[in-house]
């Protein structure tokens, strides 16, 4: 377990090396004079050259890189250009409702799968079973925000039943929107992948064995085929956060929930570079760390799998 | 076929056959059967047909936009809009009304088609060409090569891909071309990674043995001997990859990281509709559509690819 776990967090420095190098260099490809971005326009030589200096602007390209690396490695990703504060600070301030929202989304997934995947091998090529088919291919098809502007204005304001995005007390009203508008359409997806994962287990020996006992189809399905048919599954939820991070991100800007998502985006408006990089070196890190845990869980989970 | 044939007959006689390739002219027609039955079966799938035409359809209209459009699609007309400047409804004029500029949402359509579909394309012949070459590579080299492009495809599948679009937005000018290759850059790592699982058994059948085993150089057994083992797969994939590429694309023309205005993209129409979704639901409601149903029919068009390649 030690080695393991030392063995994966050295793999997190190494994804984190990999988005600082791409950063840096995406940082440098930027045409123009940084130090003019922070002076203005109407800013004299010497105050420009100044600037400079204390950026590191005046040294060669390896030692701004090594620097850049350093201050990293001190949780420093520098000043945002717009807010007045550093960039860690500014992402810190909103991952708590990012990760309420994430975790929002995975419950309704789950749930939704757990729902539709069940009942679509149950009743293979029934109603649901061809309903949960079709919206499980509109899912991947549909754009997210276009579902999330759709719902506010039919939910929120053609029905007036919850309010039109943003982030206040009660939080349930607020979160129940943004959390739906990637969860549902996720969990007809993941719906659709235990269901072929349960029609595999089913054809497997011990399920043979607990048919012939005379056991109903559905304590088949749910106590025997389940428990087996869902560790794929998770494995791939576990490999999806990246695009499960990348939705809530899209979503936070229709919602106006303010996460890291809004964040990145603001700071797009805002032209506010450092602060854009930081959020995707603080989700790298993050879902690399957070794989970690998934692999761990894993093996809570499922006591055939050894941590290798 | 020609190669599972080949693999169960013993070592030997699968060198002398090698030595003496008929292997080739066997290959090119067999190869040719499988595309006409592949093409018969997706031909029987009524819905996969269906999305196809749909696709046609759109193309369709993508080429003739300057034809088919009533205005030009970048004007604000100052009748485009009421007094106190508010899109307005469908009218002869503008038979889907306009936008929050005054300008004619029907043309912006059909351009926007132009966009979506240029983009999705030409990104998923770049991803596909980025997946196929990359994982063959890994696949077959192994060592080194292996290890630090294993390790980028699993680092890039673990990553928003929107974040880094943003992020290349704030360092970059968007335009067309960073955005295809936004796309391409972040999209290429699954087909990566079934193209490396695959060379990875491919490479130890017997013909590329008996390939290696007569002198073949490494690329050429990659290029004429595993290459077109791969071909359903990537066919399969880019149906897919251009479903994805255009949603990824409107995803990010609606964040501002996109195509740049005034150029009309759907995704784009959306971000400019949002302000008077209230009002005008139509400015959302219609390229959103466009979007759903071109998505939806590269998906199930894939569906049907998949299905015929893979029955044997």
């Amino acid at each position: 377990m030690i080695t393991y776990l030392t063995r994966r967090l050295f793999g997190v420095l190494v994804v984190a090396l990999g988005v600082l190098t791409i950063t840096f260099v995406l940082i440098s490809l930027i045409p123009g004079d940084v130090a003019t971005f922070y002076a203005g326009p109407h800013a004299t030589g010497q105050v420009l050259q100044e600037i400079r200096r204390e950026l590191g602007l005046d040294q060669p390209k390896y030692i701004q890189y090594v620097r850049y690396l350093w201050q990293a490695v001190h949780g420093n990703f520098g000043q945002s250009a717009t807010l007045d504060e550093p960039v860690l600070t500014a992402i810190l301030q909103r991952l708590p409702q990012t990760a309420m929202l994430a975790a929002a989304v995975v419950l309704i997934e789950m749930t939704v799968m757990l729902i539709f995947g069940i009942l679509s091998a149950l009743y293979e090529d029934s109603l649901i079973d061809r309903l949960t088919a079709v919206l499980a291919a509109l899912s991947v098809s549909l754009p997210g925000f276009w579902i999330g502007i759709m719902l506010l204005l039919i939910v929120a304001y053609k029905l007036n039943l919850l309010p039109l995005g943003g982030y206040d007390n009660p939080v349930i009203a607020y979160l129940i929107l943004p959390a739906a508008t990637q969860g549902v359409p996720g969990g007809f997806w993941y719906a659709r992948i235990l269901k072929a994962s349960l029609e595999d287990t089913l054809h497997e020996d011990y399920i043979r064995t607990a048919r012939s006992k005379g056991l109903a189809q559905r304590a088949i399905v749910i106590r025997h085929g389940l428990p087996n048919a869902i560790i794929p599954v998770i494995t791939i939820l576990a490999m999806d956060l990246g695009s499960l991070l990348g939705g809530v991100v899209v979503i936070e800007t229709v919602f106006s929930w303010p996460g890291i998502g809004l964040l990145a985006y603001q700071s797009l408006l805002n032209l506010d570079v450092p602060l854009v990089i930081g959020t995707v070196v603080f989700t790298a890190i993050a879902i690399a760390l957070l794989n970690i845990v998934a692999d761990v869980l894993r093996v809570v989970i499922d006591p055939r799998v050894r941590l290798a | 076929m020609q190669h599972s044939n080949l693999a169960e007959v013993p070592g030997g006689q699968a060198i002398a056959s090698a030595l003496t390739t008929p292997d080739d002219d066997d290959r090119v027609w067999a190869a040719a059967a499988q595309r006409r039955t592949a093409w018969a079966r997706f031909r029987r799938r009524r819905l996969s047909m269906a999305a196809l035409l749909v696709i046609a359809l759109f193309v369709l209209a993508a080429i003739l936009a300057p034809l088919l459009a009533p205005h030009d699609p970048n004007f604000g007309y100052v009748n485009g809009l009421t007094r106190d400047g508010r899109p307005l409804g469908s009218s002869a004029t503008f038979p889907l009304g306009t936008d929050t500029l005054g300008r004619d949402v029907l043309s912006r359509l059909l351009y926007g088609a132009r966009i979506s579909l240029t983009v999705g394309v030409l990104a998923t012949l770049l991803l596909v060409a980025l997946g196929l070459v990359l994982g063959a590579i890994s696949g077959f080299f192994g060592g080194l090569t292996e290890t630090v492009i294993t390790r980028l495809v699993d680092m890039l599948l673990a990553f928003p891909v929107v974040l880094l679009g943003l992020a290349a937005a704030a360092v970059f000018t968007p335009s067309v071309l960073t955005t295809i290759i936004v796309i391409a850059a972040t999209q290429w790592m699954v087909l990566a990674r079934v193209v490396y699982s695959m060379v990875g058994s491919l490479k130890e059948r017997q013909f590329a043995e008996a390939a290696r085993a007569v002198g073949v150089g490494s690329w050429r057994i990659i290029w004429r001997h595993i290459l077109p083992h791969l071909g359903p797969v990537a066919i399969t994939y880019a149906a897919f990859g251009v479903g994805s590429s255009i949603l990824l694309e409107a995803t990010l023309s609606y964040l501002n990281a996109g195509v740049p205005p005034p150029t009309a993209s759907w995704g784009s129409m959306i971000n400019n509709g949002l302000t008077y979704y209230r009002d005008d639901p139509a400015l959302v409601l219609y390229p959103g559509l466009c979007l759903a149903v071109v998505v939806l029919s590269f998906t199930v068009v894939g569906e049907g690819l998949k299905k015929a390649l893979q029955a044997r």
